[in-house]
């Protein structure tokens, strides 16, 4: 059967319809769906215990949030000029402090620790 | 000068006398000689002390006080009286055919001084830097359509709330509101935000009365710039006015609080476990610093500092803790929440909330921001030293002696105790990196401390500004520090330090800018500081990125994070060599690239800022935090993109 030129027409409007409605009804689905897994993403679940754990959650959070620090994998010597660098701006940390902060997070994002697929989409940023 | 014309208009001194004293002040006989003519109608006016403006005459005669003369001349004449008796010296002017009439006018006024800008934004930085520094109003002019080029800094001058008077010419009355030549609808309209009042004069008699509105509005505490259009037409005619004295258009703010109030704030003091002060910049305009220390060490508040163009709490002292943070971690938790001279603490913005178990207490004299973020326990609206002061004197007549010790004691131990940890913590993480090179910024900011006069005067544009608050001793009889503006638009900070150094020229100013900071076309005012020989340090903390807004969009994590992109914050290339642009204005300097180079580079500028020129030091410093190693940005050449090679 040969489709006339209007009936073509009106066959390719239909599709384009329905393409545009299975987008607007799925778009706030994704939407939804992202927003949800970003939710589920709490970076205090991937602070393992230790000694300077608290501590973070002390001097480091008034500032930004910590889902860079657990997507981040640096060396003793990296850490040490980041937690430094914090203390320069400002961060209410004291000297020991700082040292087991430092340790700790050599030890738990360090070079050698896979960053979690999940954390290196996008973060929910800095509280500024 | 000044003060021998005022005894000259006061028949003090005789005319020879007059040419006498002018002479031994360094000043030519012609000067003095045209000085006293140009005061001859003013004396030939003053004859006639009834202001013939029935409006004026009709004011004068209710108060039953001539606070004003009568002057004779063109607009621009009796512009420059105006500015005369506010107590004016300096008019920072930019080149306009429309200041025509006002420079004709200061021709014949020599203790009116202009000081020029090459462009309007930096003519306005001046303004506002010379204004923060004395305290006092300060006057900035230009053309009619320089306007849109110094909205900048009028916006950082509203934001801050400094008083600045600017006056623009403005298209002939005869032909305005056409849309034609360098006009528009509404002239005013788009300034509403940027300054705290605008007018646009149309009568010539009414020059001195709008100017001298426009001082009485700035001036008055809580302050901010206003902005004045003139004619031109109107500026080159003749008219006859009074001229208001500086007395007539002072208002005194130095308002009291109400004593219900204070007893009530008082016993909430007196009652609280954890108090927290955080102040600011109200109570360096105040006057109100030693008030606010009396206060704080009484009981032993510990005091955070809010965003303010000023140091207003001694960084040297005990219970200064920094900036304020959620959560704090001392004192905590907080019970008490003395906010005295700035806004409270906005959510939104990099300083946090206050703790919902704490009470509130705002005291302020811009009364708009009261209790309008956050339901406070007790609003107070006057001046903040006078605050400090009842509160004080309240405190001290409701507690005995014995428990007003108890109470201290122990507070000020432990905050001592906290407050000598944190300086000391802060020291360890600057010496950890000082060997680095580039240069860290708590080795420049350390070592410039240690090297400056003990009441140099920083001038700073960076930022953040707790590495600065940290690295020096702020403080009444040391150092101050001015900048950077609430605002934060950058532009500021290079046209503010010629400002500040006019208005104290016996203090050491430095004027510490970023590389980007400085690139938002501040070099123009290199131009000023070479022709006025102002002695000023300038460092270049050249880092060759903007750190800030880096950090900022990487936290965000997006997609420039993800592929470590960094779009818009690299500056190195072009490396910019700052001091070749300084050497373009005739002005000496020198690259600093190794730390070790960074003492003896300071030594010369210091030397030659003695001798009285300015220098630039372009030092390379570290970028820091995210993507900090980054040299990537999105390249494009036009030269590539082109058919033809032309």
């Amino acid at each position: 059967m040969k489709l006339s030129k209007i009936d073509f027409m009106k066959g390719t409007a239909l599709a384009l319809l329905l393409v545009a409605a299975v987008t607007v009804l799925a778009g706030p689905r994704v939407q939804e769906r992202r927003e949800a897994q970003e939710k589920t993403i709490l970076p205090e679940n991937y602070f393992p215990d230790g000694a300077g754990r608290d501590l973070i959650f002390q001097g480091c959070v008034q500032c930004h949030d910590l889902r860079n620090t657990v997507a981040q994998r640096k060396t003793a010597a990296g850490w040490r000029r980041t937690v430094d660098e914090m203390i320069w701006r400002g961060a209410p940390l004291m000297a020991d402090e700082a040292e087991t902060i430092t340790k700790y997070l050599a030890v738990s994002f360090g070079p050698d620790k896979p960053i979690p697929e999940e954390l290196k989409k996008k973060s929910t940023g800095s509280k500024h | 000068m000044r003060d021998l014309v005022k005894e000259y208009l006061g028949k003090k001194v005789s005319r020879r006398s007059f040419i006498s004293k002018a002479t031994a002040a360094g000043f030519t006989v012609a000067a003095a000689r045209s000085s006293l003519s140009a005061l001859e109608p003013i004396v030939q006016a003053e004859v006639a002390q009834i202001p013939t403006h029935p409006d004026l005459r009709d004011a004068a005669m209710q108060t039953n006080s001539l606070r004003y003369s009568l002057r004779q001349g063109t607009g621009g004449e009796l512009l420059a009286e105006q500015i005369r008796a506010t107590g004016t010296r300096f008019i920072f002017i930019c080149n306009s055919s429309g200041m025509g009439p006002l420079c004709d006018a200061v021709v014949d006024r020599p203790d009116l001084q202009f000081i020029q800008g090459v462009s309007e934004n930096q003519a306005v930085g001046m303004a506002d830097g010379y204004a923060k520094a004395s305290g006092q109003a300060s006057f900035a002019c230009f053309s009619r359509v320089g306007g849109p080029i110094a909205s900048a800094n009028m916006y950082n001058a509203m934001k801050d709330r400094t008083p600045v008077v600017i006056v623009t010419d403005h298209m002939d009355s005869t032909a305005d509101g056409r849309d034609g030549h360098e006009d528009l609808d509404d002239w005013l309209d788009a300034f509403k935000q940027y300054t705290k009042w605008r007018w646009l004069v149309k009568e010539g008699n009414r020059i001195p009365e709008w100017i001298a509105h426009a001082y009485k509005v700035s001036s008055t505490a809580p302050g901010g710039p206003t902005f004045v259009r003139i004619p031109r037409n109107v500026l080159y005619q003749t008219h006859k006015a009074g001229i208001f004295s500086r007395e007539s258009i002072s208002v005194p703010m130095d308002i009291t609080p109400n004593p219900k109030h204070i007893e009530r704030a008082a016993q909430m003091l007196i009652e609280a476990k954890n108090p927290i002060l955080h102040v600011g910049h109200e109570v360096t305009v105040s006057g109100g610093r030693a008030a606010l220390v009396e206060l704080a060490e009484l009981l032993a508040i510990p005091v955070t500092q809010a965003w303010s163009w000023a140091a207003d709490f001694p960084t040297d002292n005990p219970l200064y803790l920094g900036g304020y943070l959620d959560p704090m971690r001392f004192p905590d938790p907080i019970d008490l929440f003395l906010n005295l001279g700035t806004s409270l603490p906005d959510p939104g913005s990099a300083t946090t909330a206050i703790p919902g178990t704490a009470k509130i207490i705002h005291a302020r004299v811009d009364s708009r921001q009261l209790g309008a973020d956050y339901p406070v326990d007790l609003a107070i609206v006057a001046d903040v030293k006078e605050t400090a002061r009842a509160l004080t004197e309240a405190v001290k007549s409701m507690a005995t002696k014995e428990r007003l010790s108890t109470l201290r004691q122990t507070r000020w131990s432990a905050t001592k105790t906290f407050t000598d940890r944190l300086r000391q913590s802060y020291l360890t993480a600057a010496r950890n990196g000082w060997d680095e090179s580039p240069l860290t910024w708590p080795r420049l900011l350390l070592t410039l401390n240690e090297m400056l006069d003990d009441d140099a005067i920083i001038v700073e544009e960076v930022g953040t500004e707790d590495w600065i608050l940290r690295s020096f001793p702020f403080a009444d009889g040391k150092k101050t520090k001015i900048g950077r503006t609430l605002g934060r638009s950058l532009c500021w900070g290079m046209g503010a330090s010629i400002g500040v150094k006019l208005a104290r020229p016996d203090n050491q100013v430095v004027s510490l800018q970023g590389d980007g900071g400085f690139l938002f076309g501040q070099s123009d005012s290199l131009w000023a500081m070479s022709r006025y020989d102002v002695p000023i340090i300038t460092i270049v903390c050249n880092n060759r990125s903007y750190d800030e807004p880096r950090n900022n969009i990487m936290m965000k994590g997006g997609r420039s994070r993800q592929e470590n992109k960094d779009m818009i914050c690299y500056l190195g290339s072009p490396d910019v060599e700052f001091t070749h642009l300084a050497s373009a204005y005739g002005i000496r300097g020198e690259r600093v690239v190794h730390p070790a180079e960074f003492k003896p580079a300071l030594q010369r500028a210091i030397a030659t800022t003695r001798e009285g020129r300015p220098y630039l030091l372009d030092v390379l410093v570290a970028r820091t935090g995210l993507a900090a190693d980054s040299t990537w940005y999105p390249r494009y050449s036009v030269a590539q993109a082109r058919k033809r090679k032309v």
